[in-house]
């Protein structure tokens, strides 16, 4: 000790103390600050197992279920703006939502925004799949499940892009993904022919690889019919009435569906992927898992105060709609009022006074009795219809009808299932109104109306207003971003 | 850096080689007023450590002092002095009282100096300030005590304040200053015991802070702990201890039963539907009465410390225990410290401060307490049968007092350890090594258990469930600091270089369980629970950064001073390329009152003190968001599904790239300017300390937006593309007095104005909403030639009248600008004259929570043996978004002022709205909305007696202080809400501030204590 003091006092350890410090800093500044981030797998580190491949898969299905695709905008922009729904709910909830009944809303209205913004959310998915699957090792991943992980991406890229353009026209067509330097530059729309033929394009290339059957463990993944069942609706948007009645026909004749006997009870848990599905959107309660417990697609339909929101009830318009059919199965199946006793055996309460109605009613097929599972929260275990066999006849029948073709057959095949008498002579009216009351509250009846032409005749009373209102507009926010690339649809 | 070192090694060596002589001085030191020998004074060659204390009969002994040294005499409350040795050595003082204490030695970062060295804004915060308020957080007895730190508190049990340090240089990362305890970095200090600290220095400059570089931009505060005396000492054993009791600091009213009825009947008028019936609610329940306690508040503090004349040492046990006056939250905690400083020989000086915490904490629901403000009177809490009451039918809202009696287990855990040890190496008197080693880690959990209950088919838990979230931190922070100092002639040197190693680790872990068998909390583990129904979770977190930094100071001849700093920083934080950023840093001051030409005010005690000060610094900030620039994995479970028919149980995990991130991000810096002086005057009475700053963050991350094509999960990237400007002035003003032997006293006031301003934007780059929304809009911008984080709304010139009135509403090229209103509606002014009303064109900038100004005014007073204090605090010109009041879903209660004053019938009201509040526009974020935050308060007030001695030694007592506190006992404000602090728990961004949404009240708590010393 005092040997090293004393050289301390000489001042000769003083550099050398010194050095040692400083050097051993230097020395550590070389990676010390250099490592891998934690808790986290860098982008650069995914697409390389086979695990990963399918997590890719899975995370586009798992998307689908969240709160703007099936959830808040899906509903306010797909029916809300029809003469089927309105707000619901209790007075002074939610006022401003009336503004999508009435077309008063604002180009910078936050549900078009959500609308806009998840698809390509979506889309971006789809795209990660299509353009990083290919390349991964074939050891990894077979060629045969490449295909079809890239079938599937390209099948919910088109359901997409189909679900943009017909809310909002021409769109900008996005290729490339999210992480692909390729993606940066100026973005131009697209005209809606040139989306359709994108969309087109992808489903028959989804057509070619997707499987006819799934294994029961694979539900909720797209199969070949929910391809062409998608494809046929595309082509009916664009009035292609042969290729629509073809596909429809392939569907009817080789896809095996039965419509499923009992209308109430399609939209009950036990008939979910029953003998009419071609596509749902899965969604699963997991008991202690909110992440995955977290579809809000019946939260925001329930009754309100008793099971959910109360929104987007049933108009007394609709419920006119079903009396002047003499359609007492589908009314019962669509519309419950306050005090009804469901065939589930339970009474509907709820609010007293609803918002714009006399009596407080909900959707019936968002309704899910108290016997199922609500540990997570209202109707989690609940899949969104998108396309049941019931639309596939509806679609067959119209491209028929058309065609010159039978178009009775089909009509009369959904018409039967609901104890009405057939039509022997449909005429195209005849066919709207088996498609509004068939599919009322399932979140078409904007587009269809739009589609047929019906709208200006039947939306302008609420506020409509015609070579406006035919598309949404694009979101402000988003031509604002574009820095003037994105030009705003007519009269908006 | 190589050659910097270089710089500084060649220095040191060089100064090492001026020789020297030394001796051995002594003396006695005396009080001026009464003749009597002084004891306990410090004598230490300026400019070094050497020192020593006088005796119990005043004398001291000095050896090894230079010839031409000049002796500070120093001791609190007593003007100190300095002499000039000239080889003399036998020097007696006299020392006369005063409180001017520039000679006191304040902690800079990594080193000492006095204040008359200073040439910087510094603040200090002393002990006997701190633990005079009766407060868990020591950072919440800052308020209204210096200029320039603006706290905004919670009243929630073991929260942390919200603290800003001259306004607000960052957007997305964390606006928080830095915290140094000791040698650490830490980002919070809740877990300390205000017995436990020695004083708090606040470095509010860039030519303060800059030697802390890498986290300096938002102000650093120093904090020191207590240590055993620098001089021999006996084992001394002090208690410091209080309890008191809690209440609300503001009552808020709501509507009774009765006015809620009546704004019910108006609503359903407006909205021409059918009105509620009420025949059948007979209750009258104040919700908030329901969710409101008053608590308790004990804090005892014990510590024996001393000085052996070899080492000293300090060990000390702290408790504090507080109550929430929201039920359901308390907070318990236990501090240990040990603290010991050893001279190993005249070489060697090691030693170590060892903190240990432990804080034991309810939380109260949030929601709850939200729920409070919503039920409506006319629900009774119970049905006749006990069980309780379901609102439902009348509003979808939960029971408020069912929730907070269902969801009121959530506890914390926490065990925060902070060891420091060191070892000082003096080759040489002035030469001194030091090098640190600092860890500090923490481990908390919290677990929130909820049973089964049904209060309603909505408000009901199905399966009782359990949560548990284990969070822990290790980091390290390894020191080395060389500290060169020596006076020749007229010129006094210090230099001071050193490198720091940061190491940050953080990780947490989360289980959840359903169905778990509940016998009291020593069943609540996962494993008891349903495992088909286990989820967990985790994550971590990893900084490192690695700094070079250096400190020169330069005195000449006492007047000219000058300190400059350099540091150069490496941070993970930012990708390599962009890692390393240097902060230089120079401040300069003239004392002009040691000029010949003021001798003569010097003399009449005119001006006893001048100083002018510049300084100028560059601060670097790494505080930002984690992997802000690396593209990550998203694994987050809303990608993962269950495929199969209905009743499928195999979760298939999902993940997907989702963002985008750019890899250029770097250092947000801030250049700082700061001009002042201080002056003391009147035989240093009154002080005067006046501040200019001028604080600009160059390159702030700012998010660049990023079109919704582009499918990213976020809809902005960061980049550094912003310049934030925060300018403003810091006064502070004191008047001491001692009028005799029996009476003296103290009046302060401090006063800090600023303004903030975002002063460039990148090209391209838009400006954003954020915070809260009512209906999906959103009242925070945050644009160009404006405040961050400001509220901009539509501004609301009156409220329609009647129908005729909104029909004549146009614009000027006729089209109707609110068609759809209804009267009673708010009238919002169009502002292009477009005829419609738009978040872009048509909305207001009207001011942030950042408020224009924040005062503090302190009183004190001693007559004999009792003391008087007061505390007076406020700010002026910030805003609040009374979210609580505008959100609604339905049938909500209303608060009471808006039943008062509400438009109710043509020319009823031109500000309050109808009882329709949600109706059309009028939730719509406006300037009805947004209210003036400005507040004053009474923070402190404190009277103590102190037992006569002659009484007290009876008891073998050395001193024995009796006291009553008040704190918070009055705060005005005209905001409607419980309190005017929106402080929130965690860390709020600066952009989503200011919102009344779940705010955890403020309380005024009245206490009763004892300081006790053997």
């Amino acid at each position: 000790m005092k040997k090293i003091l004393n050289k301390i006092l000489n001042g000769a350890l003083n550099k050398t103390l010194i050095a040692l410090l400083f050097s051993s800093s230097l020395f550590y500044s070389c990676d010390f600050l250099d490592f891998e981030p934690e808790g986290s797998v860098p982008q650069e580190e995914f697409f390389s197992t086979k695990e990963q491949a399918a997590q890719a898969m899975t995370s586009m299905y798992g998307y689908l279920r969240g709160w703007n695709i099936t959830g808040f905008s899906y509903l306010f922009i797909s029916e809300l703006t029809s003469d089927n729904i309105i707000k619901g709910s209790s007075p002074g909830d939610g006022d401003w939502a009336k503004s999508y009944t009435r077309f008063t809303f604002a180009k910078s209205e936050g549900q078009i925004n959500d609308y806009w913004t998840s698809r390509y959310t979506a889309i971006n998915l789809s795209n990660q799949v299509i353009h990083n699957i290919p390349t991964m090792s074939t050891a990894e991943v077979p060629q045969e499940l490449k295909d079809r992980y890239v079938a599937e991406a390209k099948f919910l890229r088109a359901f997409h892009y189909f679900y943009l353009t017909r809310a909002f026209g021409g769109v900008v067509i996005m290729e490339t993904s999210v992480s692909d330097p390729a993606s940066v530059g100026a973005k131009y729309r697209k005209t809606q022919e040139e989306c359709y033929d994108f969309i087109e394009k992808d489903l028959l290339e989804a057509i070619a690889v997707l499987p006819a059957n799934l294994p029961s463990a694979e539900l909720g993944r797209a199969n070949v019919w929910a391809a062409k069942g998608i494809l046929a609706k595309v082509y009916l948007y664009q009035e292609k009435w042969a290729e629509s009645k073809a596909l429809t026909d392939d569907i009817i004749n080789n896809g095996g569906f039965i419509l499923y006997p009992n209308f109430y009870d399609i939209f009950r848990h036990e008939q979910e992927f029953c003998s009419e599905s071609l596509f749902e959107v899965l969604a699963t309660e997991v008991i202690g898992n909110s992440a995955i417990s977290n579809s809000s697609f019946c939260d925001i339909q329930g009754v309100r105060g008793q099971y959910g929101w109360g929104w987007m009830v049933p108009s007394d318009n609709l419920a006119t709609a079903f009396d002047a059919e003499g359609d007492v199965v589908r009314k019962k199946a669509t519309i419950i009022y306050r005090g009804d006793i469901t065939p589930d055996g339970d009474t509907i309460k709820g609010v007293e006074v609803m918002d714009e109605v006399a009596i407080p009613r909900y959707s019936a097929k968002a309704y899910v009795a108290p016997k199922y599972s609500s540990v997570q929260g209202y109707g989690q275990d609940y899949n969104v219809r998108i396309l049941r066999f019931a639309e596939i006849l509806l679609m067959n029948a119209e491209a028929a009808l058309y065609l010159g073709t039978d178009a009775a057959t089909p009509l009369n095949m959904v018409r039967a299932r609901v104890n009405l008498a057939p039509k022997s002579n449909p005429t195209i009216t005849d066919i709207y109104t088996e498609r509004r009351l068939e599919l009322a509250c399932e979140q078409d009846r904007f587009f269809d109306l739009v589609r047929t032409k019906q709208a200006a005749t039947l939306l302008t009373p609420q506020g409509f207003k015609v070579d406006k209102n035919e598309l949404f507009p694009i979101p402000e926010n988003e031509i604002r971003k574009s820095g003037g690339t994105l030009i705003q649809n007519p009269g908006w | 850096m190589r050659g910097l070192f270089s710089i500084f090694i060649v220095l040191f060596c060089s100064m090492t080689m001026y020789g020297q002589e030394n001796i051995t001085v002594r003396g006695i030191v005396t009080e001026r007023e009464t003749g009597e020998s002084a004891i306990g004074v410090s004598v230490v060659v300026r400019g070094s450590s050497i020192g020593t204390a006088t005796s119990i009969d005043g004398d001291y002994s000095l050896s090894n002092v230079p010839k031409n040294a000049v002796l500070v005499f120093s001791s609190i409350g007593r003007m100190s002095q300095a002499v000039e040795v000239n080889g003399q050595t036998v020097l007696n003082v006299v020392l006369s009282e005063d409180a001017a204490l520039l000679d006191e030695i304040v902690v800079v970062g990594y080193g000492t100096q006095t204040v008359r060295d200073l040439t910087a804004p510094i603040a200090v915060v002393k002990a006997s300030d701190i633990s005079k308020q009766a407060v868990a957080n020591p950072m919440q007895a800052l308020q209204g005590k210096v200029s320039g730190v603006m706290v905004s508190t919670s009243g929630a049990p073991g929260s942390s304040p919200s603290i800003r340090i001259r306004g607000l240089g960052t957007v997305e990362s964390n606006a928080s200053p830095l915290y140094v305890v000791d040698d650490m970095f830490v980002s919070d200090i809740s877990f300390l015991s205000s017995n436990d600290i020695e004083s708090m220095t606040i470095l509010k400059d860039a030519s303060s802070s800059a030697i802390y570089g890498v986290r300096a931009a938002n102000g650093v505060v120093l904090i020191t702990t207590k240590k055993g005396s620098r001089y021999e000492q006996k084992p001394t054993i002090d208690y410091n201890g209080y309890v008191g009791v809690q209440s609300l600091s503001n009552n808020f009213k709501m509507s009774n039963s009765e006015q809620y009825k009546t704004l019910m009947g108006e609503k359903s008028a407006i909205q021409n539907v059918k009105p509620i019936d009420f025949t059948n609610y007979t209750a009258d329940t104040d919700w908030l009465d329901q969710a409101v306690q008053s608590a308790m508040m004990h804090s005892h503090g014990l510590s024996i410390s001393g000085n052996t004349g070899k080492s000293n040492y300090f060990v000390g046990l702290n408790y504090l225990s507080q109550e929430g006056v929201i039920i359901n939250s308390d907070y318990q905690r236990t501090n240990l410290r040990a603290a010991q400083d050893i001279n190993v020989n005249k070489y060697i000086k090691a030693g170590y401060n060892i903190n240990l915490s432990y804080a034991d904490q309810n939380n109260t629901n949030g929601d709850a307490l939200g729920s409070a403000f919503y039920t409506p009177p006319v629900i009774p809490v119970f049905n006749a049968d006990g069980s309780y009451s379901d609102p439902s039918e009348v509003v979808r809202i939960a029971n408020s007092a069912a929730q907070f009696h269902y969801n009121k287990f959530n506890k914390t855990k926490g065990f925060k350890y902070l060891p420091n040890i060191y070892l000082e190496v003096k080759p040489l008197a002035d030469l001194k090594l030091k090098s640190s080693f600092t860890l500090d880690g923490s481990n908390s959990n919290n677990k929130v258990y909820v049973p089964v209950y049904r209060v309603s088919d909505s408000q009901k838990n199905e399966l009782s469930t359990f949560r548990k979230s284990d969070d822990s931190y290790m980091n390290y922070t390894f020191d080395n600091t060389l500290t060169y100092s020596k006076v020749i002639n007229k010129h006094r040197f210090s230099a001071m270089a050193g490198f720091s190693m940061i190491h940050f680790h953080s990780s947490w872990l989360e289980a959840s369980v359903s169905d778990i068998s509940y016998i009291g909390e020593s069943s609540l583990y996962i494993k008891n629970g349903d495992q088909s129904t286990l989820k967990v979770n985790d994550d971590g977190e990893k900084i490192r950064s690695l700094s070079y930094f250096g400190r020169f100071f330069y005195a000449h001849d006492d007047k000219y001073l000058l300190t400059t700093t350099l540091r150069r920083d490496g941070s993970s934080t930012f990708p390599s390329a962009n890692r390393w950023a240097t902060a230089p840093s120079v401040g300069l001051a003239w004392i002009a009152s040691e000029e010949g030409f003021m001798n003569s005010l010097r003399e009449s005690k005119t001006i006893d003190y001048l100083k002018l000060r510049a300084s100028w610094g560059i601060m670097g900030n790494n505080n930002v968001p984690q992997n802000a620039y690396r593209t990550v994995v998203n694994s987050g479970g809303e990608f993962s599904t269950v495929f199969g028919p209905w009743g499928s149980a195999n979760i298939s995990q999902g993940a997907n790239i989702t963002a985008i991130k750019e890899s250029t991000l770097t250092w947000e810096t801030v250049r700082e300017y700061d001009l002042g002086f201080e002056i003391k005057m009147l035989n240093s009475r009154l002080d005067f300390e006046l501040d200019y700053y001028h604080r600009t963050t160059r390159d702030a991350i700012f998010p660049f937006p990023v079109m919704g094509v582009n499918g990213s999960t976020s809809y902005s990237i960061l980049r550094n593309n912003a310049d934030i400007l925060n300018k403003g002035f810091e006064f502070t003003l004191g008047w001491h007095d001692k009028i005799n032997d029996d009476f003296s006293y103290n009046l302060g006031f401090n006063l800090a104005i600023n303004k903030n301003e975002i002063v460039k934007l990148a090209p391209g780059t838009i400006p954003f909403f954020s915070g809260n929304s009512v209906n999906g809009s959103q009242a925070i911008y945050t644009q160009l030639g404006r405040p961050v984080g400001e509220f901009y709304v539509y501004d609301v010139i009156g409220i329609f009248q009647n129908e005729q009135e909104i029909l004549d509403y146009k614009s000027s090229n006729g089209t109707p600008i609110q068609p759809e209103a209804k009267p009673g509606d708010f009238k919002y002014a169009d502002l292009n004259d477009d005829g419609i009303l738009d978040d872009l064109n048509d909305r207001t900038s009207i001011g942030s929570y950042m408020p224009k100004g924040v005062y503090g005014i302190n009183l004190g007073l001693n007559y004999k043996a009792i003391d008087f204090s007061m505390d007076i605090q406020g700010v002026w010109g910030n805003k609040i978004y009374n979210f609580k009041r505008v959100q609604r879903f339905g049938n909500e209660n209303y608060d009471h002022d808006f039943y008062t004053n509400r438009w109710n019938g043509e020319n009823s009201s031109n500000t309050y709205p109808s009882a329709d509040i949600n109706g059309r526009k009028n939730p719509l974020p406006n300037t009805f909305w947004i209210e003036s935050g400005a507040y004053i308060r009474l923070r402190n007030i404190q009277l103590g007696y102190t037992i006569p001695e002659m009484s007290s030694k009876k008891m073998g007592i050395s001193k024995l202080r009796l006291f009553v506190t008040a704190q918070n006992p009055l705060t005005l404000f005209g905001y409607n809400g419980m309190t005017p602090e929106m402080s929130g728990t965690g860390v709020q961004k600066a952009t989503e501030q200011g919102i009344d949404n779940q705010i955890y009240p403020s309380s005024a708590t009245y206490t009763f204590g004892v300081n006790l010393k053997f």
